[in-house]
Formats: C-alpha cells, sequence, structure tokens
C-alpha cells in the first residue's frame, strides 16, 4: 500500500479510530492490532512475501535469546546466525543475479563458459529495512543495550510497524522497543504534529518529486538525443526528485507514527543546506548512515586507530553503503565518489566542523561564505546522483559528458521550458519551507491557512494529475 | 481526541472546498495551454522519443483508438477542439519529441464560418479564427470543456490512467458490444439543417496551412482524413451542399496524402444505426473497425 494512494487514506483513519477507540484497553491489545494492520498493510502489496517477514521477524526473536546468553561463545555464535540469516535473505533476493553474472562474465574473461541459473523473482518490497531492523535488534542485545524481548507481538511490531516497514527509518530497537513495550497515550500536540508532518511529506512527495520525475525519467531513458542544458536541469531536477521522495516519505512515516504515539528517528535534515560532504551524510538518510557507523565504521575501529584505518574504514562504509542500495555498480561508484568527497575533510580534520550547527544559524540569510559552500556541496552531490539515477555506469558517464555541449552556453534555450514542467517551480516553496524551520525539523508550525492552500494544492495535483499511486524511490530498496 | 478529530475533518472539509475551487483556476491554466495536462503527463510518462498525433475535434476523438496506430501513437483530440488548437498542440509535443506522423481530420467543423446564424450559433466562438490567435483570449468554451472535463474527471477520479479512454468510457460504450441503436435518418436531416447553412470555404481556414508549414519544416507526415458519415446525412451533403464540392476540390489543390472515407461502405455499413452515435460521430464498435482500417490505410 502506497502512502499517496486512495486506499492508505481510508487505512489510516479507520486504524487510527481502532486504536484509540475499540483497543485502546490495553497495551497489548493496541499492538496486536498495529501488527495486523502492519501485516495487511504489507500483504496489500504482496501477500506471498508476508510469509517471509514473518519468518525473519520470528528467526531474529529467537536468536535475540541465544545473543542474551552469558556464554560469550554461544551469544556470538547466535549473533553470527543472525548476520547470516539476514545477509542471507538479502544476498539471495537482491544480489544473487548480480554475483552470478559477475562470475559469469569474469569466466568469460578466461574463455570458459558458464551459465548460472539466475532467480526471476520480485525483490521483496522493504527487504532492505526489515533486515535490518533485526540485525540491529540483536547488535543491541549483544552489546547489552538491549534486553531480549519476551513477547512475540512487541518485537514483531518493532521490526513490521507500517509507517516504517518499507522504506525506513531505520530504527533502532533500543529506541523503538521500548515505545511499543510502553503504554502510550493520546497527545494532542504530537498527534498535530504528526498531521503537519503528512500534510508535508505529501506535498512533497506529489506536487514536487512527482512533478519532477516526468522530465527527469525523460531526459535519462534519452539522454543521446537530450541538449546539453536539458541534461543539466534534468540532474538538477532528480537531486530534488529523489529529496522530494524520499524526505516525503519519511516525513509521512514520521507523521503517521506520531498519530499512534510513537516518536520514530528523523531522516533529513535539510541535506541540500548542508556545507560539506561530512554534513551532508549527517543530514542525509539518517538512520542508514548513522546504523553504518555504529554497526560497521565504530566496530572496525572508526577513526580512532590511525589516519589509515580511519580512510580504509571510510571507504568500507560509503561502498557498502551504495551496495546497500542495489545491485548495481553505479550504486558502488556513487558510494565511492562520496567517500572521494569525504577523503579531503578527513585528512584536514575538518569532518566534523559542522556538528551542532546549522546554516544562517542566528541570522535569517546565510553570508556569501556558507552560500559557495552550499552550492559546492550541492553540485558534488548533484554529480553523484547522477550515477544514482542512470541505467548504467556508462549511461551516467555519457549523461554527464553529454551536458558539456555547445548548447550548454545558449541560455535563450534555457527559457524554452515545456508548459508541463511549470510546476517544477513548486521546489521553490518546499526549499522555502525547509529553510524556514531548519533549525527544528521536527517541527513544522504551518499556520493553518498556509496548511489549508498546501493541502488544496497537493489534492488538486493528485486529482487532476497522474500523480498519485506513484511508488517511492526507495521502494526499490 | 474527540476535538482533534473534529479539527482534522474540518481542516480537511475546508481543505477540499479550497482544491474544488483551485481545481477550476488550475484547469484553465491547463487549458490555456491547450494540451490537456493528462494527455501531456501521458507523453512524458510514456517517453518515447518519436510519438504521432492524432488531433482534431468530437470526429477524430469519437473515431481512432490510437492503440492500432502504434504504441507510440496519441490521440490528442478532444471535442471541440479547433484547428488553432491541433496547431498548438502539435507545437507543443514537437518541442519535446520527434513526431513521426500527425493525422489531421478535414472535417465540416475545422471551416464553420458562418455559425452566427446558424442553430449551434454559439459554437462560432469556438471557431473564430481571429480570436483564437491571441493566446490570452479565453473563449467561453473553455470554461465549459474545463467545467466538463473537470466533472467526468471528478466521478473518476482515482481511477483514471488514459484521458482519451475515460472520456470514451464516460460515454458508456468504450468496450461494449453494439447493441443500441441511436442515430436516425431523422437525426441526420436535422444535423444537416443544421450545420450545412454555415459552410463557406471561401474562407480557408489559416491554420490548416500552419499547420501543413511546421510539418514540411520538421519533416513530419501529414495524413489528412475525412471521417464517414451516416447514409442520411452523407447523402443531403453530396446532394444538396456546394460546400462538399469545395471541400473535394481543397482536398485535391493540397495535393498531399489523403483518405476520403466518406463513400466508404466496405467496412462501415453507413446504413446501419448503430455505427453512429449520430449523424456524424462514430460510435464505439465502429471506431474498433474504423481504426483498424485506417491503420491499414496510412500504415501501408
Amino acid at each position: 500500500m502506497l502512502f499517496n494512494s486512495w486506499p492508505f487514506f481510508a487505512f489510516l483513519p479507520v486504524v487510527f479510530v481502532l486504536y484509540w477507540y475499540v483497543f485502546n484497553s490495553s497495551l497489548r491489545l493496541q499492538n496486536i492490532l498495529v501488527l495486523a494492520a502492519s501485516y495487511f498493510f504489507y500483504a496489500w502489496w504482496s501477500y506471498k512475501f508476508l510469509g517471509l517477514l514473518v519468518l525473519s521477524t520470528f528467526l531474529d526473536y529467537l536468536y535475540g535469546f541465544g545473543v542474551a546468553s552469558a556464554d560469550r561463545r554461544k551469544s556470538k555464535f547466535f549473533l553470527w546466525l543472525s548476520v547470516l540469516n539476514n545477509l542471507g535473505i538479502l544476498g539471495i533476493f537482491k544480489y544473487y543475479n548480480f554475483f552470478a553474472l559477475q562470475v559469469q562474465s569474469a569466466v568469460g574473461r578466461l574463455s570458459m563458459h558458464f551459465d548460472p541459473v539466475l532467480l526471476h523473482v520480485a525483490l521483496p518490497i522493504g527487504i532492505s529495512f526489515y533486515t535490518f531492523h533485526g540485525m540491529s535488534y540483536v547488535f543491541d542485545i549483544y552489546r547489552g543495550r538491549q534486553k531480549p524481548v519476551s513477547d512475540f507481538v512487541d518485537y514483531a511490531v518493532f521490526v513490521s510497524f507500517f509507517p516504517l516497514l518499507v522504506a525506513g527509518p531505520i530504527e533502532r530497537a533500543s529506541h523503538l522497543l521500548p515505545q511499543v513495550q510502553r503504554r502510550r497515550r493520546f497527545d494532542y500536540r504530537q498527534a498535530v504534529s504528526g498531521c503537519r508532518l503528512i500534510l508535508w511529506g505529501m506535498f512533497k512527495k506529489v506536487v514536487v518529486a512527482d512533478t519532477l520525475a516526468q522530465v527527469v525519467d525523460y531526459s535519462f531513458k534519452n539522454y543521446d538525443t537530450q541538449s546539453g542544458y536539458v541534461l543539466l536541469v534534468s540532474a538538477i531536477a532528480f537531486s530534488f526528485q529523489i529529496y522530494g521522495d524520499f524526505s516525503g516519505y519519511s516525513d509521512i512515516a514520521l507523521g503517521t507514527a506520531k498519530l499512534f504515539g510513537f516518536e520514530l528517528l528523523s531522516n533529513f535534515r535539510f541535506p541540500y543546506f548542508s556545507r560539506d560532504v561530512a554534513e551532508f551524510w549527517r543530514r542525509w538518510h539518517i538512520s542508514l548512515s548513522s546504523w553504518f557507523r555504529d554497526y560497521l565504521y565504530i566496530p572496525l575501529g572508526g577513526s580512532r586507530q590511525g589516519r589509515a584505518k580511519a580512510i580504509r574504514n571510510t571507504f568500507i562504509i560509503f561502498l557498502v553503503s551504495g551496495f546497500w542500495h542495489g545491485a548495481s555498480w553505479n550504486y558502488v561508484t556513487w558510494g565511492f565518489i562520496h567517500a572521494c568527497g569525504f577523503l579531503p575533510l578527513l585528512l584536514l580534520s575538518r569532518n566534523r566542523t559542522h556538528v551542532l550547527d546549522t546554516v544562517a544559524h542566528d541570522r535569517r540569510w546565510p553570508d556569501m561564505r556558507e552560500l559557495y559552500q552550499m552550492l559546492a556541496t550541492f553540485i558534488f552531490v548533484t554529480i553523484a546522483w547522477v550515477f544514482f539515477r542512470a541505467p548504467g555506469m556508462s549511461n551516467a558517464l555519457h549523461y554527464l559528458m553529454r551536458i558539456f555541449t555547445d548548447s550548454i552556453h545558449h541560455p535563450a534555450q534555457y527559457l524554452r521550458v515545456p508548459p508541463y514542467l511549470y510546476p517544477g517551480v513548486l521546489i521553490i516553496p518546499m526549499l522555502a519551507g525547509d529553510w524556514l524551520y531548519r533549525r527544528d525539523e521536527r517541527e513544522y508550525h504551518i499556520p493553518v491557512w498556509a496548511g489549508l492552500i498546501i493541502f488544496a494544492a497537493t489534492m488538486v495535483y493528485f486529482m487532476a494529475t497522474l500523480n498519485h499511486n506513484v511508488s517511492f524511490i526507495y521502494f526499490q530498496f | 481526541m474527540k476535538t482533534f478529530i473534529i479539527r482534522v475533518a474540518a481542516f480537511i472539509g475546508v481543505g477540499l472546498l479550497l482544491a474544488g475551487v483551485l481545481y477550476v483556476p488550475f484547469y484553465l491554466w491547463y487549458f490555456h495551454q491547450r494540451v490537456p495536462i493528462r494527455q501531456q503527463q501521458i507523453i512524458a510518462r510514456s517517453a518515447p522519443s518519436e510519438v504521432s498525433l492524432v488531433l482534431g475535434s468530437s470526429h477524430s476523438f469519437f473515431a481512432i483508438d490510437a492503440r492500432y496506430l502504434g504504441a507510440d501513437c496519441f490521440n490528442h483530440s478532444s471535442p471541440s477542439q479547433t484547428i488553432y488548437e491541433d496547431y498548438l498542440i502539435l507545437r507543443s509535443v514537437a518541442s519535446t519529441r520527434k513526431v513521426g506522423f500527425i493525422i489531421l481530420p478535414f472535417s465540416y467543423f475545422s471551416n464553420f464560418t458562418k455559425l452566427g446564424k446558424a442553430i449551434e450559433g454559439e459554437r462560432i466562438r469556438m471557431f473564430d479564427y481571429e480570436k483564437a490567435c491571441h493566446a490570452s483570449y479565453v473563449h467561453d468554451r473553455d470554461y465549459y470543456r474545463a467545467a466538463w472535463m473537470a466533472a467526468v474527471e471528478i466521478a473518476h477520479f482515482g481511477t483514471m490512467v488514459d484521458f482519451h479512454k475515460i472520456l470514451l468510457d464516460e460515454r458508456g460504450d468504450f468496450d461494449r458490444p453494439c447493441t443500441s441503436a441511436s442515430h436516425t435518418l431523422a437525426d441526420s436531416l436535422e444535423a444537416f439543417q443544421r450545420h450545412s447553412i454555415c459552410l463557406d470555404f471561401s474562407s480557408r481556414n489559416p491554420y490548416y496551412d500552419s499547420i501543413f508549414q511546421f510539418c514540411a519544416k520538421r519533416g513530419i507526415k501529414v495524413n489528412l482524413i475525412v471521417f464517414p458519415f451516416a447514409t442520411g446525412y452523407k447523402n443531403q451533403i453530396q446532394q444538396g451542399d456546394p460546400g462538399f464540392e469545395r471541400m473535394v476540390t481543397y482536398f485535391r489543390e493540397l495535393k498531399m496524402e489523403n483518405y476520403r472515407f466518406l463513400d466508404y461502405r466496405d467496412f462501415i455499413k453507413t446504413n446501419e444505426p448503430y455505427y453512429f452515435e449520430n449523424a456524424d460521430h462514430l460510435s464505439a464498435c465502429s471506431m474498433d473497425t474504423f481504426s483498424k482500417v485506417l491503420s491499414t490505410s496510412i500504415l501501408r
């Protein structure tokens, strides 16, 4: 079920009313309802893969008890069993074909023949997210941050909570499980805040991202016949499309969770206002980057075991992060580019320059230096996005090369924008809204009149265009 | 909790009202571009680098299923669409895509100039070339069309994917067997009386020339077609209308690829009422047949 679809618009109020009015007599009943609703939400996409979700959840639930064992060897054994189990599921469904084809290609270079058996199954939606939830749970138990949960329903709610089930944020057991096990009471302010987030997320997805998707899809598909300026505009458009799409999804997820009394981890903090790549990664897909930091980078030694290891670990985390997105060299290259952008900051010990502050923190507008830094970071990120979006490595390289054709020097062509792209200017209110709340991303204090305009604009787009039932980009991961 | 639900419901209610109010100018804005948003988006989404277009008014709209002409062919006609709008649509699509061929109907509607005196006098606003030349001019008809299409969309929202198909669905006979007989000879006579006094081929529609020049410049093949009319109507035209002869002459002068289906009896039984929605519009069952024949003729 998609957030931006009519079934969800019916599903959410029904579950909300049942949750607070019918099942509110006990915490367990509420959790059972949330679990049932989550499985229904998932099965709406494909009931066949629901079994895989339940099986994965159940196995990690069992492993949790083994990992909690006082015997360190037994504990470690179950930890690795869980890791193998989760990575095995991911490996089979997400990476098997990729590796099989790589082997075939390598063997072919040796003038030998290898005909691999390929899997012809769809990638189960949300698999990268719920397997990471499971691993987060056993890691936290292993580190003593979390005790194994005795009630399967509680644990299953943590893994399968419908707002975050298919595209995150990737929650930590130590953060979400206590909320699952604690009695929740309706909080008016929290619910209103949730509605605001849902509204803003819908606007970003339906109005901005799906409108920009039209030019992006066309340009990336037909880049060899497009002029340089069109490709440049499309690359910039994709930067905003993926931001509107994914941060829109995250906003809706956070907002929906708030309606049920949960506070999820923040996933975005206005990444395009970043002044360097390090800051960008503290603001983009935060739940994933912090997951890799806590469960991969730090266990590998982080930056505390000498410069060489810090560089090695940086590359590992970025390459793995790229590979997490999909079984393609494009994503690995995308991660590699970001690692290269991060490297100078690491070597100059400037990777933690902007940790706590926000741009133009005590001012209304950024100064020239900040503006330059933001622009440079945005250009860097946009170039990397081309590798993320293009269907293949050679396509990405050709796309970038074609930008620098003669047409890029003819500004008059920039004015020839097809009418259906005019709504692209709606990135301006999106950025304006983000800029206004850049210091406190969790609280969009949207005035009622502005909220009504945003709501009406979203509904008009929803009804009058094809911008509904359009899948989220991160669903494919 | 109750306060929350009441306030959210009130917010949604007011928001939907506001959305309804915004919907009309939004649509008009797109109609100002003369290319329905949904059709633009269908082309944008399907994203072939080369497309072909069916243009024209209700005659094309109700007669041609573009799917028979190839996956990249789109029916961009709509009821009451003028040649001027055809030109704008073609220009708009050609700005982002290579256009392979167009199907351009040559109908009486394209050349109405004296409607002021006719029963359908209000239509003069639709076919007034001079006023249509000004892009800022919004016809009353635009409001009518916007309201009509908005009504159709509201009735179907959430389910539609293809503007053309939906409007045909709205007619109720897109995928149904042809069982209803809606056209009678009396309709033909009445339609003839309505239309014949309005024709004047001495005032040639300048936008035909614009389209021809545009297509010649871009290497776009133009297929001119005349649609079948029901027997009674056709006979009336052929027997009593000097405009018909002028039209045939005009066609000859153009020396362009043309398909005159007016006389066809092989595939459309012009004396069978259920093949016609009314005197001069094909019905859904003949749309299928006609589209196949058109496809064979053009692709040959």
